[in-house]
């Protein structure tokens, strides 16, 4: 039962809850990315999981991801840009070496951190989600390129720009 | 210039998805440049969201289903639906019944139980594991496991284990998977095994065991030919004493106490499943411990020795 065929629809309860299970943190963690606040992006990912169940007949279980993502961000339009937007972070450090966290590596970490979580947050909307998407939730620049509904090239240029905005802002801080 | 247009305008997002190497990179950049660069990519690697609390945004949309469901229901809920519920409950209890984990095995503490699949394969169960799998087994080969095990797979599509911590995947090999709480361990002794956990994949090849311990990874190889614990022993190579001491408590059924400054002490040596002292001998003699056995408690702690 743990593969389903991809041409179903997601009108059955069980297909339903797996779509939920594969997608619900994505979208959601997508929204904060935009909005910045967990509240309103857990309340349009829900919205879009009530719209595509309205809707399941016409949806296959292969386009299930793009369309909760066109949905919400449909939901979205009307509402402003959300160039200045701050999104909070957990910082999980990964304890590859031990012997390199000494007490200065760690405080210069976590300086280096506070920084581009500052840096990160004057990022313009369209840079901000592609380079967010990409880092902490891995999708690759074609996953984007399918949930924006834009070419893998622009994907391609809206990280070159994060990255040139990311290393102004973090040598001006 | 010249050298950069030629290479891509985007070579700041080729670089971030390791289409160009870091020595190409750093052709295009100064030293200063690349080394905050190099900081970006490994910092923001590191930032994660805190995640959403499932069941409770699960509830929530529930209740909007429903509530938009009301609005366009009709007044009459025609008799036909209910026999389309039932139908469909009958046929969902019946995909449950062939596909469902509804199949089991487990071993009690202190014992090995050997397992015969439909599919001819052997799984060798150690003390308190256990195993689920479905009817359709011989259909579709796969297999839950919580615990430890070693698997000798028969040819044929694709054997799956399913643990807590990822999936080990192969067609027909001998293998052993464990999957405690504390330790996830795969060794290959035959044959090519593949371990998925999250988007990440390995191969391992005969000889050759991955081990997860604290979220930390390790390879390590292995030269004997099954696992110890088949032949009641357990053995382990520099692991931490604790994992020991758990395994020892899993194979048993006791529970040991001992001084919380040996819990990251690297082991490396086996015990014996045949006799709880001779065991426990065994693992305190090399790290110059001593026990006390009371009912089923054991205390270790430290010789006079070891105190000075």
């Amino acid at each position: 039962m743990n593969q389903i065929r991809e041409e179903a629809t997601v009108c059955e309860d069980t297909v339903f809850k797996t779509v939920y299970l594969s997608y619900f943190a994505l979208l959601r963690n997508f929204l904060i990315f935009k909005f910045g606040n967990v509240q309103r992006a857990e309340d349009t990912a829900q919205n879009a999981f009530v719209i595509l169940w309205e809707n399941c007949k016409s949806v296959s279980v292969e386009k299930a991801k793009s369309y909760l993502f066109t949905t919400a961000m449909r939901q979205a339009l009307n509402q402003l840009k959300h160039d200045k937007v701050v999104v909070k972070f957990e910082t999980q450090f990964q304890q590859t070496e031990i012997h390199l966290e000494s007490p200065e590596y760690l405080v210069l970490e976590q300086e280096f951190q506070t920084k581009l979580e500052l840096a990160l947050e004057s990022l313009p909307e369209k840079q901000r989600l592609v380079f967010l998407m990409n880092r902490i939730e891995n999708q690759s620049y074609k996953e984007i390129a399918e949930l924006l509904e834009i070419s893998v090239k622009a994907v391609e240029k809206r990280m070159h720009q994060a990255l040139l905005v990311l290393r102004k802002e973090i040598g001006n801080i | 210039m010249i050298q950069k247009a030629n290479l891509s305008e985007q070579y700041l997002s080729d670089w971030m998805s390791d289409q160009i190497t870091d020595a190409q990179f750093q052709s295009l950049v100064s030293t200063e440049d690349f080394i905050i660069y190099q900081k970006i990519k490994s910092g923001s690697s590191q930032l994660q969201l805190t995640p959403p609390d499932m069941e409770q945004n699960w509830l929530e949309l529930s209740q909007k289903l429903t509530q938009t469901q009301k609005k366009s229901q009709p007044k009459v809920p025609s008799l036909w639906k209910y026999v389309g519920i039932a139908a469909s409950m009958l046929l969902l209890f019946g995909v449950y019944q062939f596909f469902g984990y509804t199949q089991s095995a487990i071993a009690d503490i202190g014992s090995t139980k050997s397992v015969l699949l439909p599919d001819k394969s052997v799984v060798v169960l150690n003390s308190q594991s256990s195993i689920a799998y479905s009817k359709m087994f011989a259909m579709h080969r796969k297999i839950k496991l919580d615990g430890a095990a070693y698997f000798e797979v028969e040819k044929g599509k694709v054997f799956t284990v399913k643990t807590a911590y990822g999936e080990v995947e192969v067609l027909g090999t001998k293998f052993e998977v464990i999957a405690r709480p504390d330790w996830f361990e795969v060794t290959c002794f035959e044959g090519k095994v593949k371990v998925k956990s999250g988007k990440n994949a390995i191969i391992l090849t005969p000889g050759n065991k991955i081990r997860i311990i604290d979220s930390q990874v390790e390879y390590q190889t292995e030269t004997i030919p099954q696992p110890l614990w088949i032949t009641g022993e357990s053995g382990f190579k520099s692991v931490p004493f604790y994992v020991v001491l758990h395994a020892l408590e899993n194979q048993f059924g006791i529970q040991i106490q001992y001084p919380e400054k040996y819990k990251k002490v690297i082991f490396t040596g086996s015990f014996t499943h045949s006799d709880l002292d001779t065991a426990l001998e065994s693992i305190c003699l090399p790290v110059k411990l001593q026990y006390n056995i009371k009912d089923s408690k054991v205390v270790l702690s430290e010789t006079a020795l070891n105190q000075n």
